[in-house]
């Protein structure tokens, strides 16, 4: 997955509120949400970015996968996230 | 709103740069802290008290803190829908070949700020170069927004005026800018010069034309010295940004401000930010405090600083800066002799608009003691 190309988002003490391009409002991810945010500043599968966030949070891998579905389903809902190509 | 918060969200509006004055080292009494917000709020400053709270630069209880982060929340949900209409607009340009450029907080979140959710803003701002100005208008508002303020001629705006602000279907304010403001220093910048140059904000994927640093630069030193009454801290922080946060060409500021009769509005501009923002001295703040104005720059300033400010003032005081006998005419024809839409809602008759006019004139060339001293004393206070 990777993050849709025309996604207006800003970073700060509160986790990252973005805007997907026909998405009515901005969308708020908090707490961990940030560092997901962050890591898919780049083209990665789900098993990677649970392994990267699970690296840096010291968690189980599976307990991160499981977590971070609803969120990427969100994301790809409002079309802030697509499949890279 | 005490003096005392006033006080602390000044300090607020400097943090990050060097040389900015220390903060509280414990937390605010709950009215002062409720004070701080709403001027932090007000003044588009949320972002900077956010940060200071959350460097522990400024002392805070967990539910200050909390509410300074859910204040810059809020901002920033803002700044993407504005966004999101900036890029909407710049397809409906790019595809009529209007030529523009990206104004104030969407360029210089990006351009001049570390990370662009340091700098907060409100509305859509964008240069339209002259020719193309009805041009703009109209397409805009064909998509259905539509002009807050009626034009006071057809063809006033494109010739002299500043621009028009539009509010959208959804709400959202654009301003559609000829120049950067009414009156005489927007007449006599030269708007060829503006878009001869450019820097390119990315944006969505996108880029998109901005003003050069210079550009932006002399853009914020005319919002901050003649935009408002009191200028917000916002646009004060953008003046000291640029000058101690970025590689502003000291030189190629002043030439172009020469050549645009402006001086007096950058030293003002740089004056304002490091008294109420309370910054150390930098030579900039010498060459602004030792500068002494033209006549013509000295009497086109009172058109926008005196306590008798309006936008009667400043497009009176235009007159001086158009530049033939013939213009200056046309321009004195357009004003007083305005639609009767616009003078229904200014003046509500013709003899009391000449009236106005008149009173306004007389304002901008009085240069007696008294008035030039309520000009300093308004100051002061600001």
């Amino acid at each position: 997955v990777r993050r849709t190309a025309g996604v207006l988002w800003r970073d700060g003490a509160f986790g990252v509120v973005l805007l997907a391009p026909a998405a009515p409002e901005p969308l708020t991810l908090a707490g961990t949400g940030r560092a997901l945010w962050a890591a898919l500043d780049h083209p990665v599968t789900t098993s990677e970015l649970a392994a990267e966030l699970a690296a840096a949070f010291a968690v189980d891998r599976d307990r991160v996968e499981a977590d971070i579905a609803p969120t990427l389903a969100e994301l790809a809902r409002i079309g802030a996230i697509e499949e890279a190509p | 709103v005490t003096a005392a918060s006033t006080g602390i969200v000044e300090a607020v509006a400097a943090h990050g740069l060097p040389g900015a004055p220390p903060l509280p080292d414990s937390p605010l009494d709950g009215a002062t802290w409720r004070a701080v917000l709403e001027q932090a709020t007000g003044d588009r400053a949320t972002p900077l008290l956010a940060a200071a709270v959350v460097d522990g630069a400024l002392a805070a209880t967990d539910r200050q803190r909390e509410q300074a982060v859910v204040a810059h929340e809020q901002a920033m949900r803002l700044c993407v829908v504005l966004e999101r209409a900036l890029l909407d607009t710049a397809t409906r340009l790019d595809a009529a070949g209007i030529d523009y450029r990206v104004l104030k907080g969407p360029a210089v979140a990006r351009l001049d700020y570390a990370d662009p959710a340091e700098r907060a803003f409100g509305d859509v701002d964008l240069l339209v170069a002259a020719r193309d100005y009805e041009r703009a208008l109209d397409l805009l508002q064909s998509v259905g927004a539509r002009r807050r303020y009626t034009e006071v001629r057809p063809g006033f705006d494109r010739r002299w005026g500043k621009g028009a602000c539009l509010v959208a279907p959804d709400g959202i304010e654009l301003d559609v800018h000829r120049t950067f403001v009414a009156g005489p220093f927007g007449l006599t910048i030269d708007l060829d010069e503006l878009f001869a140059h450019a820097s390119f904000v990315t944006l969505g994927g996108r880029s998109l034309p901005a003003l050069d640093r210079t550009g932006r630069f002399l853009h914020a030193c005319f919002h901050a010295s003649l935009g408002d009454r009191t200028a917000r801290l916002v646009a004060l922080r953008d003046v000291a940004q640029l000058v101690l946060a970025s590689d502003l060409d000291r030189d190629d500021v002043l030439a172009r401000a020469g050549r645009w009769r402006a001086e007096a509005v950058v030293a003002r501009a740089v004056r304002l930010a490091w008294r109420r923002l309370r910054l150390e001295p930098v030579p900039w703040l010498d060459w602004a405090c030792a500068l002494r104005p033209d006549r013509f720059q000295a009497r086109a300033l009172r058109a926008y600083t005196a306590p008798s400010r309006s936008y009667a003032t400043q497009v009176v005081a235009g007159v001086a800066a158009v530049p033939s006998v013939s213009e200056k005419l046309a321009y004195m024809r357009a004003l007083l002799v305005a639609e009767p839409d616009h003078l229904a809602r200014r003046d509500g008759s013709y003899p009391r608009r000449l009236q106005r006019a008149w009173r306004a004139y007389a304002d901008t060339r009085s240069e007696r003691p008294r008035a030039a001293e309520r000009s300093r004393a308004a100051e002061r206070t600001r």
